[in-house]
C-alpha cells in the first residue's frame, strides 16, 4: 500500500501527465545527445582498431618507412642478412567502387608465401582462400573477398567488380570469396580487398616500395639485433602504438563534439528545472495545506524529490535507447567528417559499450538532481496555507530578484575569469557553464526592467489589454521568469552556435584566398580532399611547366609525418618572393623568417605551436629518413587546413633529408588573359592516361569550404536537436501557466471580455515573454560565441579565428523566440477562449 | 484547570512594503477544554491572523502563546508542524480538500501522519465520514462533490484524528448560508459530542448561538468576552 501522503503529490504528475512527460523528454533528449555522441565516436575508434588488428594480425612489431614507404629491396635484405624469416611485406591503398552507393575497400597487397605466420587464417590448405592464394600469384589482377563484403557488392568468384583506384578505373578479378564459415578470416576480410603485392603495387603507382613490414619478434635480444640492423629512416613501431597515434589524431574533434552535448545536457537540465520549479508553484495551494495538517518540511523535501528522481530515471531509460537510435543516425556524420579530415574508416555499426550507458545514465541522473535541488528546497519551504498569499509570494519574489540577478552577474564574472584563466579545456567548460547559469540569473531581473519601461508605450499603443498583459508578465514573474530564461538559453545557444560556425567560415574562407593564389591546381588524385599525400607520376611537373601559357609553378610534396605525439602534416614547397604574401603570421618576423628559412630553418602552424607549446627559435625534432633532425622553427604561421598540425620546409631540403624527389601537388600560375577553366582542360587532355586531379583556384576553393561545412553538418544536427528540446519545452511551461489562470480568465470572461480580448491579452503576453528572452538573449549568445571562439576553440583547436558579427544570425534567433512563445499561447487561448466564463470560474 | 487555549497580550504586524501594520492588539483569551467558541467580527478584523497564531502555522510578534500546553513562540518550526499535525483539526473557508486524494484517503491523511494506519484508520475514518452523511461516496474525487459536501468531508478530516482543538475559519465562505450553518451546526454537534474544544469563526447568529461563548474581535481587539452576548 502506498502511503496516502505519498498519493497525495505523487497523484499530481498523473492529473497532468504532459507535463511530465516534457521533464521525462527534457532529460532523455539530454541523456541521448550525450550517449550518441559517445556511441559513435567509440564505434568509429572501434572499427578502425579492429580492422588495423586485424590487417596486423600476430605481428608484434612493424617496420615503417618514410613517405614514400621502405624500399622493396630491404625486406629481401632483412630476410637474407638479418635472418628475420618471420616477416611479411604489406603495401596498403583505397579503392572506391563505381557502383552506386560508393563503397571504400582496403586494398591489402600482401605476399601470399609470407602470409601463414601472421594471418594463418588465410592459409588453412583447401579452404577457398588456400586456393585463391594460388590464384592472387598467377591471374593478373585477381583479389579475394570476405563474403560479406562480397555479397554486399553482389559478385561471385569469377566476375569483376569495377572499382576506381587513384582516379582509374580498373576491373578487379574476384578469385576467390570467403565463406562465413570460414570464422576469424572472414571478418577480418571487412570491406578489405586482398591481392599480390605486385597488383597492388601497380594499381598504387608505388613499384618498388611497400607500406611496411610485419615481423614476430619472440624475445627482446632478437628486437635488439633487428634495431641494430635497421637502416636510418626505417623505424621499429608496435601495431598498437601505430593504431593509438592515428586515433589520437581525433581527439580535439571529440571533445568539441562532446562540449556540444553537454551544451545539449545543460539545456534538458533547464527543462527538468523548469518543469519542477512549475509543479511546485502549481502545487502551493496543495503543499500549503499539506504542511497546515502537519506535513513536515523535510517530508516534503522527500516527496517532491521521490517525484523527481521518478522522472529523472524514466528519462534517463528512454533517453539510453533514444540515444543508441540516434547514435546510427549521427555515425554517418562522425564516420564522413573522421574520413575527411583525419583517416579512412569504415563504419556502419554502432557498437553500444558499458562505459557511455553508464556514463549517460549518471550523467542524466546527476544534471536530473542538480536541476530539482531548487525547486525542491521552495517546496520544502512552502509556508503553511493562508500565511502568505499569492500576491504577497509573487511580492516576495519581485523583491530578491535583484539579489538573485547579483548573483547572476556574479557567476558570468566568475565564470570569465575562469575560463580566461584556467589552465585547461574543462575550466573553459566550466567557464562557460558559470556564464550560462549567470546570464539565466539575471533575465527575471531584466524582465521586469524592461516590462516596467515598456508598460507606458503598451498602454498608449495597445490600450488597457496590453497594459494588462505587461503587467502579468511582471505578476507572475515566478513562473514568467523562470519560462523567460529557459527560452533566453536556449535561443542564446542557437546565436552562439550561428556566429561560432560562420566565424569559422569567414575566417576559412580568407585564409584561402590569401593561400591559395595560382590559378591552377593539379595534383594525384586522393580518397579525400584534403589529403593530398599521393605522389604525382614522375615528370608530370616538367611536362606542365613547358605547357604555353605557364608563368610558374609552385611544386608541393606533402607527406604525414609520425612524431613522438600525433603525426602533423609535413609540406615542403617552393617559396619564392613573389609567395611571402600567401602567408599570414601568428609570430616571427618575415624579414628573419625567409631568409632562416632558406637556409637550415622550418615554419610551423599556429595549432602545432600552441599545442606543443613553441615558439620562434624553438627546435622541433624531425623524424627523416636521413635520421632525426632538430631544426630551429623560424616563424608561425596561421593556418586553418588542419589542427593537427603543419610542418614546412623548402622543396631541395626535403628531398635531401627524405631522399624523395617525388611531388604531390603543384600550384600553377598562368598568363593574365588565360582562362584558368580552359588550362584545366588543356592539362587534362595533356595526360589523357594519366590519373590527375586538376581544379581551377575557384574550384579548390568550393571544395575546401564544401569540406568545411560538411564538418559543422554534426554542430547543425546536435544544435537543431537542443533548439528543438527548448522549444518543446517553452512550449509546454507557457501553456501550463496559462491553462493554470483558467479562473482569473473567467472572471475577466465574466465581467466583459470577450473572447478576441482574451486572445489578445494572452498573445501580448507570450510573445512579450519570447521578445524578452530574444532580447536578452543577444548580448549572452554573443558572449557565449566569444567564449567558445576566443577560448573554446582556441584551446582545443590552437585556431585564431576573426569574429564574424552576422546581423541575419540575431535577426533568426529573435524570431526563433518569438515565433516560438506565441506559438506557446495559441492553444491555452484557444483553450481559454472557448470556455463558458462560468466552468471556469468554478475550476478548481 | 488549565485552558487549553491561553493568549496573553497577543501582537501581530504585517509589513506591508515599506509600512509596518498592526493587525493584532494585545489579545487575551483563554478556551477550556470543551469549550465551543464563536469568534466573530468584520471582515479584516484579525480573525484569521489569530487562528493562525494560535494553530502555529504563523508566529506572535509578542505576548505569549500556549496552546495545549505547549509554548508556541518558544518551539521551531518541526517542533509546531509536530503539534498542529497532532492536536489541531482545521476547517478552512476554501480549498480544504487535497485534490489529488479521493474523499476517504483526504479522511485518512491525518491518521496516517499520526502513525494510525491499516484497519482501524480505515474505521475510524469511515465512522466519521458515515456522521457527516458521506459514507457512500468515500471512493469520489473532492472536486465531483459540491461545495457543502466538500466542507463536511473537511470536518471529518479535521476530527479524525481526535485533536483537543478544532480550528473552523468562516467555512460557510463560499456556501449559501442555509448550507453553511448545516455544517457549522454539524461541527459543533460533533465537537460537544466528542469533547473537543472548538474555534470557529461565523457571522451566523444562530450559530453563534450554539456556541458556549461568543468572542468579538473588532480592528484587531478582542472587545467583548461574554457569554451569551449576540451580534
Ligand atoms: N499575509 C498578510 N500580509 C499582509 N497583511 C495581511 C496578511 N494577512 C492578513 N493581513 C491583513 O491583516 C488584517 C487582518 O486580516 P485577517 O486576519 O485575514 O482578517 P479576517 O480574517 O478577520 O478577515 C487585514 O487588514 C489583512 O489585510
Ligand atoms: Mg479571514
Amino acid at each position: 500500500m502506498i502511503p496516502i501522503l505519498w498519493k497525495s503529490t505523487l497523484r499530481w504528475p498523473l492529473r497532468r501527465p504532459w507535463q511530465a512527460l516534457l521533464a521525462i523528454i527534457g532529460v532523455a533528449m539530454g541523456v541521448a545527445v550525450v550517449i550518441a555522441i559517445d556511441i559513435a565516436n567509440e564505434s568509429a575508434r572501434r572499427a578502425f582498431l579492429a580492422s588495423t588488428e586485424s590487417i596486423s594480425g600476430k605481428a608484434t612489431d612493424q617496420l615503417i618507412g618514410g613517405p614514400e614507404g621502405i624500399p622493396e629491396a630491404f625486406f629481401v635484405s632483412l630476410r637474407r642478412d638479418a635472418g628475420i624469416r618471420m616477416s611479411a611485406p604489406l603495401i596498403e591503398g583505397y579503392a572506391i567502387t563505381t557502383q552506386q552507393p560508393t563503397r571504400t575497400l582496403t586494398i591489402l597487397g600482401i605476399d601470399p608465401f609470407s602470409e601463414v605466420a601472421f594471418r594463418p587464417a588465410m592459409s588453412v590448405a583447401g579452404t577457398p582462400l588456400q586456393n585463391g592464394m594460388a590464384a592472387l600469384l598467377t591471374q593478373p589482377d585477381s583479389v579475394i573477398l570476405g563474403a560479406k563484403t562480397a555479397a554486399a557488392l553482389g559478385v561471385v568468384p569469377g566476375r569483376d567488380l569495377l572499382v576506381r583506384v587513384s582516379g582509374i578505373e580498373r576491373p578487379m578479378r574476384v578469385v576467390a570469396v570467403l565463406n562465413d564459415d570460414a570464422g576469424s578470416s572472414s571478418a577480418l576480410l571487412n570491406d578489405v580487398v586482398l591481392t599480390d603485392i605486385g597488383t597492388a603495387q601497380r594499381w598504387l603507382q608505388r613499384d618498388g616500395f611497400i607500406d611496411r613490414i610485419d615481423v614476430i619478434l619472440h624475445s627482446e635480444a632478437e628486437r635488439a639485433i633487428l634495431r641494430d640492423f635497421l637502416p636510418t629512416g626505417i623505424r621499429m613501431t608496435t601495431p598498437a602504438q601505430r593504431a593509438q597515434s592515428t586515433t589520437d589524431m581525433t581527439a580535439s574533434f571529440e571533445i568539441n563534439l562532446n562540449a556540444l552535448s553537454l551544451l545539449a545536457m545543460v539545456v534538458g537540465m533547464f527543462l527538468i528545472y523548469n518543469t519542477m520549479t512549475f509543479s511546485v508553484v502549481q502545487r502551493r495551494q496543495l503543499l500549503g495545506t499539506l504542511r497546515c495538517i502537519g506535513v513536515s518540511q523535510r517530508e516534503v523535501a522527500v516527496l517532491m524529490l521521490v517525484e523527481g528522481s521518478a522522472i529523472a530515471i524514466i528519462g534517463t531509460v528512454v533517453g539510453l535507447g533514444l540515444g543508441i537510435g540516434l547514435a546510427q543516425g549521427l555515425l554517418a556524420l562522425v564516420a564522413r567528417t573522421i574520413n575527411d579530415i583525419y583517416f579512412v574508416v569504415n563504419v556502419t555499426q554502432i557498437h553500444i559499450g558499458l562505459i557511455p550507458l553508464l556514463k549517460g545514465a549518471v550523467l542524466g541522473i546527476v544534471a536530473s538532481c542538480v536541476a530539482l535541488a531548487i525547486p525542491t528546497l521552495e517546496a520544502a519551504r512552502t509556508p503553511p496555507r493562508t500565511v502568505l498569499r499569492r500576491s504577497s509570494y509573487e511580492e516576495q519574489m519581485t523583491r530578491i530578484v535583484p539579489y538573485i540577478a547579483a548573483l547572476g552577474l556574479l557567476g558570468i564574472v566568475v565564470g570569465g575569469v575562469v575560463m580566461w584563466l584556467g589552465p585547461s579545456i574543462w575550466f573553459s567548460y566550466a567557464g562557460l557553464l558559470f556564464l550560462t547559469l549567470g546570464a539565466a540569473m539575471v533575465t527575471p531581473w531584466t524582465t521586469v526592467m524592461l516590462m516596467h519601461a515598456l508598460r507606458p508605450l503598451a498602454v498608449r499603443f495597445g490600450g488597457l489589454i496590453a497594459g494588462m498583459a505587461v503587467r502579468d508578465v511582471i505578476t507572475s514573474l515566478s513562473r514568467t521568469g523562470v519560462a523567460i530564461a529557459a527560452l533566453m538559453i536556449a535561443v542564446a545557444v542557437t546565436i552562439a552556435v550561428g556566429l561560432m560556425v560562420a566565424s569559422f567560415r569567414v575566417t576559412v574562407v580568407d585564409w584561402l584566398t590569401t593561400t591559395i593564389r595560382a590559378d591552377v591546381f593539379v595534383s594525384a588524385p586522393a580518397l579525400n580532399a584534403n589529403r593530398l599525400d599521393t605522389a604525382l607520376p614522375a615528370g608530370v611537373a616538367d611536362r606542365i611547366a613547358d605547357l604555353p601559357g605557364v608563368v610558374r609553378i609552385r611544386r608541393y610534396r606533402s607527406s604525414m609525418l609520425p612524431t613522438d605525439r600525433t603525426p602533423v602534416l609535413q609540406i615542403a614547397l617552393d617559396v619564392t618572393s613573389a609567395d611571402y604574401e600567401t602567408f599570414l603570421w601568428a609570430e616571427g618576423n618575415p624579414d628573419q623568417i625567409w631568409p632562416a628559412f632558406a637556409n637550415d630553418a622550418i615554419i610551423i602552424s599556429e595549432p602545432l605551436a600552441l599545442k606543443r607549446d613553441l615558439h620562434v627559435g624553438d627546435t622541433f625534432l624531425l623524424q627523416t629518413t636521413t635520421g632525426d633532425r632538430l631544426v630551429p622553427i623560424a616563424g608561425i604561421f596561421y593556418d586553418y587546413g588542419t589542427e593537427l598540425g603543419v610542418v614546412m620546409l623548402p622543396l631541395d631540403r626535403y628531398a635531401r633529408w627524405y631522399a624523395d624527389d617525388s611531388l604531390t601537388s603543384l600550384g600553377v600560375f598562368v598568363t593574365p588573359g588565360t582562362d584558368p577553366e580552359a588550362f584545366v582542360e588543356a592539362v587534362r587532355t595533356t595526360f589523357p592516361n594519366v590519373a590527375l586531379l586538376v581544379r581551377s583556384n575557384a574550384a579548390l576553393r568550393a571544395t575546401s569550404v564544401e569540406v568545411l561545412d560538411r564538418t559543422f553538418a554534426i554542430t547543425n544536427v546536435l544544435q537543431l536537436l537542443a533548439t528543438i528540446v527548448a522549444f518543446v519545452g517553452i512550449l509546454a511551461a507557457l501553456t501550463a501557466m496559462q491553462l493554470e489562470r483558467m479562473r482569473e480568465f473567467g472572471m475577466l470572461r465574466a465581467i466583459g471580455l470577450d473572447p478576441r480580448q482574451l486572445w489578445q491579452l494572452i498573445l501580448t503576453e507570450t510573445s512579450l515573454m519570447g521578445a524578452v528572452a530574444g532580447i536578452v538573449a543577444v548580448p549572452v549568445g554573443t558572449a557565449m560565441a566569444l567564449a567558445l571562439i576566443y577560448v573554446i576553440n582556441r584551446i582545443s583547436f590552437g585556431w585564431t579565428l576573426q569574429f564574424a558579427m552576422q546581423p541575419e544570425i540575431y535577426i533568426q534567433a529573435a524570431l526563433t523566440a518569438v515565433i516560438a512563445a506565441v506559438l506557446a499561447g495559441i492553444y491555452p487561448a484557444w483553450r481559454i477562449a472557448r470556455v463558458s466564463p462560468a466552468v471556469a470560474l468554478r475550476e478548481e | 484547570m488549565i485552558p487549553i487555549v491561553s493568549l496573553r497580550a497577543v501582537e501581530k504586524w504585517y509589513d506591508e512594503g515599506a509600512v509596518r501594520r498592526q493587525v493584532l492588539h494585545g489579545v487575551d483569551m483563554h478556551i477550556h477544554a470543551g469549550e465551543r467558541v464563536a469568534l466573530v467580527g468584520k471582515s479584516g478584523s484579525g480573525k484569521s491572523s489569530l487562528l493562525n497564531i494560535i494553530s502555529g502555522i504563523d508566529g506572535a510578534d509578542a505576548g505569549t502563546v500556549l496552546v495545549g500546553g505547549h509554548d508556541l513562540n518558544a518551539m521551531n518550526e518541526t517542533a509546531r508542524t509536530h503539534f498542529r499535525r497532532t492536536s489541531i483539526g482545521f476547517v478552512f473557508q476554501f480549498f480544504n480538500l487535497v485534490p489529488t486524494l479521493s474523499v476517504l484517503e483526504n479522511v485518512l491523511l491525518p491518521l496516517e501522519l499520526n502513525g494510525i494506519v491499516g484497519r482501524p484508520a480505515h474505521d475510524r475514518a469511515m465512522a466519521l465520514l458515515h456522521d457527516v452523511g458521506l459514507a457512500d461516496r468515500a471512493g469520489t474525487a473532492p472536486d465531483r462533490l459540491s461545495g457543502g459536501e466538500q466542507q463536511r468531508v473537511a470536518v471529518a478530516r479535521a476530527l479524525v484524528h481526535q485533536p483537543p482543538l478544532i480550528l473552523a475559519d468562516e467555512p460557510t465562505g463560499n456556501l449559501d448560508s442555509d448550507t453553511g450553518e448545516q455544517i457549522l451546526a454539524l461541527l459543533t454537534q460533533l465537537a460537544q459530542q466528542r469533547g473537543h474544544a472548538l474555534l470557529m469563526v461565523t457571522h451566523s447568529r444562530e450559530v453563534a448561538a450554539s456556541a458556549d461563548r461568543v468572542v468579538r474581535i473588532q480592528a484587531g481587539r478582542l472587545v467583548d468576552d461574554d457569554r451569551g452576548i449576540l451580534l
